[in-house]
């Protein structure tokens, strides 16, 4: 009698995984979505899907299948592209949603509900918005090389943070700016150039409040603009013009990169006025430096001042782009409203934000110069 | 009966320790509540309730000296048996019934709530029986040992606790201080009301009446224990509402019930693709010693009063009992909100009120006894 108990309870243990099993062979992944405007408010909804063909010898094949519908929500599109496929498509592992430049210029909250609401979904992906095109160009496009399409943006992402150029925040971490009053953020951009054979990072898209605003800062500025946000990706690398010879263009320009980043961001109220310093303290290694002469004496000192200049000059025109847009990247919103809060509940920060004085102050040191002078 | 029979009742012999007690109260209190804590004290008081969580915690903490006076008054009786030296026959032994249908009710919201978590974030499919029946068959199981089988599992288990604060450490790699701020903006009515809610996420600490006496040791050993427990499940709170405060912004964390899990989604291991789904593995321990606690505690309840059976027998009434009414109620979103409410008032009565009133009534009797013996 007791075997049989123990039989029966051991073969519950099992029982659990017929409900809810999933098996490979029933599903597609899909790793990369598009979506984009479609017409009379409806969306479009593109995504690319590899099926792996198994070949008796050697690798196999693997074939990439497009599909295109639009539908008024992104759950419905997906209805439709199931009824297209023999499998039921999942979304559980994308690793980057793109959305086209006209889509991304109304509310972007309703595309990404799903994502949001479904416990399977995968918050860890990457969001991007195509510059000038359609997230359909992007997610067809027949690019040279081997790498998926999903590969080859999240790549081109992922490289873009560890380079200091975008801020790396994946989905869920672009909620809270997405919904809290006073914080906004910035996309990466893509764009196909080279005929759709080329795809490139162009730089970061401003959003402000869930909408796209069309402005960017351009792919040259996105280092500082990150370290002005307090970020540093793996490697920062700057090459800025410090000389004016007149002679070699090429002798003019120096490229550093920088070691240590300290961002103090410091708000001021002054009878309602808000103030910001922005300082920007860092510690710069010289990693080319064509023009030498390294070792006359305080020529190293003269670099880093002129560095300085060029750096705190160059930030001037970042964060007049930023309160152009109106799009509050540095949070300074939410900072008033944290520590002023008296201030936050008499001004319409919309209306404020691009009025207000923001100084920034970079201050580099040099620290290393390469193994020669 | 799942247990085996050479370890028939015989927990009178040998008593609970110090550690063993410790971590009885800390394990009823972390259980289901812990994944939603954040969120139910930030829908009263925003980003202020931490505030009331402290305030709440201090509240508790009066209540539990109370409850400790009350139960170093009767060195040798559950509650079950208290209640009648206290009340006399007539009104302790209702009561005692009472206290066992509010524990039985406790452990049917603890599976519907451990159901309805699971069905929403891992197994959709899977039928609320299933889940039921597994948690409730192991629970009984583990009951059947005995209380110090209860103690010696649930102070093994606790190492699972430093797993679950590691992994929120780890998802604090994102926060900011400042969605803390502007402190007190919801100004002080709010955090007064929040603290209702922070004392809902207490309520467990009831266990401490009903086994103290199964406790060795003396009654300042004791109630030492009784504080210690009841801060570290404070600072175990505080840390998650900071966590959670600080991951997400204040607009955000009204649209996330179960904030904890949300947190850890957002991240992936080299290893583990999805930590929530690590976290709720672990989480599930937790709320099987929680619901294991209310298990004993009404078995234990019906074996006091109906002194004709072995309180194994009880273990399996009260396991179908909760199965068939966690069954009947269902994973219906209304109906499940309905049981908790009342549930969880008429802990206001059984956990807050009546040990007060016991306060003065275990004085008095006590006061009464020894006047008449000397």
């Amino acid at each position: 009698m007791k075997k049989y108990l123990i039989a029966g309870i051991v073969s519950l243990l099992f029982l659990t995984g017929c409900w809810d099993e999933r098996q490979f062979k029933n599903v597609k992944l899909v790793l990369s979505l598009g979506f984009d405007q479609g017409e009379e408010g409806q969306i479009i909804q593109t995504v690319s899907i590899p099926s792996v063909s198994r070949a008796t010898e050697g690798p196999g094949s693997e074939s990439l299948q497009i599909l295109s519908t639009s539908a008024h929500t992104p759950l419905q599109a997906r209805g439709k592209i199931d009824r297209m496929i023999p499998e039921s498509y999942d979304p559980a592992k994308v690793k980057v949603i793109v959305l086209g430049e006209d889509l991304a210029k109304q509310d972007i909250y309703p595309i990404l509900d799903d994502m949001y609401r479904n416990p399977r979904s995968n918050l860890n992906a990457y969001l991007a918005v195509v510059e000038e095109g359609t997230a359909q160009d992007v997610i067809s496009m027949n690019h040279t090389g081997a790498t998926r399409i999903s590969n080859y943006i999240s790549g081109l992402l992922e490289a873009a943070v560890s380079s200091t150029h975008a801020t790396g925040e994946n989905l869920q971490l672009l909620c809270a700016e997405l919904l809290e009053p006073g914080i906004d953020f910035s996309i990466p951009l893509l764009k196909i150039e080279d005929d759709g054979n080329l795809l490139t990072f162009s730089g970061m898209g401003l959003f402000h409040d869930k909408t796209y605003t069309g402005e960017k800062i351009g792919a040259e500025q996105t280092t500082l603009y990150m370290l002005l946000q307090g970020e540093k990706g793996r490697v920062a690398r700057l090459t800025k013009k410090i000389d004016d010879h007149g002679k070699d263009e090429i002798l003019d320009y120096i490229t550093v990169s920088v070691a240590e980043n300290d961002r103090k961001m410091k708000i001021e109220n002054k009878d309602g006025e808000i103030a910001v310093t922005i300082n920007l303290d860092m510690k710069v290694k010289i990693v080319e430096y064509p023009s030498d002469h390294l070792y006359v004496k305080g020529r190293i000192e003269e670099i880093g001042k002129k560095l300085s200049k060029k750096l705190t000059d160059e930030s001037v025109d970042i964060i007049s782009q930023v309160q152009e847009a109106n799009s509050d990247v540095f949070g300074i919103g939410r900072r008033v409203k944290a520590y002023h809060p008296e201030v936050w509940k008499e001004l319409d920060w919309r209306e404020e934000f691009p009025e207000i004085s923001i100084e920034p102050k970079v201050k580099v040191e040099i620290i290393q110069h390469g193994i020669i002078n | 009966m799942t247990n085996p029979p050479q370890q028939m009742t015989q927990q009178n012999e040998q008593k609970l320790s110090q550690r063993q007690f410790f971590f009885i109260i800390v394990q009823t209190q972390i259980g289901v509540g812990v994944l939603s804590v954040p969120y139910e004290l930030h829908s009263v008081a925003k980003q202020d309730s931490w505030i009331s969580l402290l305030l709440g915690a201090v509240a508790i903490q009066v209540l539990l000296v109370g409850i400790w006076f009350v139960a170093k008054n009767f060195p040798h009786d559950t509650l079950f048996t208290m209640n009648d030296k206290m009340f006399t026959k007539w009104v302790g032994r209702p009561l005692s019934i009472l206290y066992i249908f509010y524990f039985i009710g406790v452990g049917t919201l603890i599976i519907l709530l451990f159901s309805r978590m699971i069905s929403i974030w891992v197994l959709p499919n899977t039928p609320l029986w299933v889940m039921a029946l597994l948690m409730v068959t192991v629970c009984m199981y583990m009951v059947g040992g005995g209380l110090l089988v209860l103690g010696r599992l649930y102070t093994m288990l606790s190492f699972l606790l430093v797993f679950l604060l590691c992994l929120i450490i780890f998802s604090t790699k994102e926060t900011h201080i400042m969605y803390l701020f502007p402190m007190l903006e919801t100004g002080w009515g709010k955090i007064f009301a929040g603290i209702n809610k922070a004392i809902f996420s207490f309520f467990g600490f009831i266990v401490s009446l009903v086994i103290f006496s199964k406790v060795e040791g003396t009654n300042k050993q004791k109630l030492k224990t009784i504080v210690m427990a009841h801060w570290f499940v404070t600072l175990f709170y505080l840390f998650t509402v900071f966590a959670s405060f600080t991951f997400f912004s204040t607009s955000e964390l009204p649209l996330v019930p179960e904030p904890v899990l949300y947190m850890l989604k957002t991240f992936s291991l080299p290893i583990i693709a999805r930590i929530d789904l690590f976290f709720i593995s672990i989480w599930v321990i937790n709320v099987a010693t929680s619901f294991a606690t209310y298990l004993y505690l009404s078995s234990l309840g019906l074996s006091d009063l109906f002194k004709r059976h072995s309180q194994n027998q009880w273990i399996v009434v009260v396991g179908i009992c909760v199965f068939s009414i966690s069954i009947y109620i269902g994973l219906d979103m209304s109906k499940i909100e309905t049981f908790n409410k009342v549930v969880t008032y008429s802990g206001y009565i059984f956990s807050l009120t009546l040990p007060l009133i016991m306060v003065p009534v275990s004085y008095l009797r006590k006061k009464k006894d020894k006047g008449g013996a000397s």
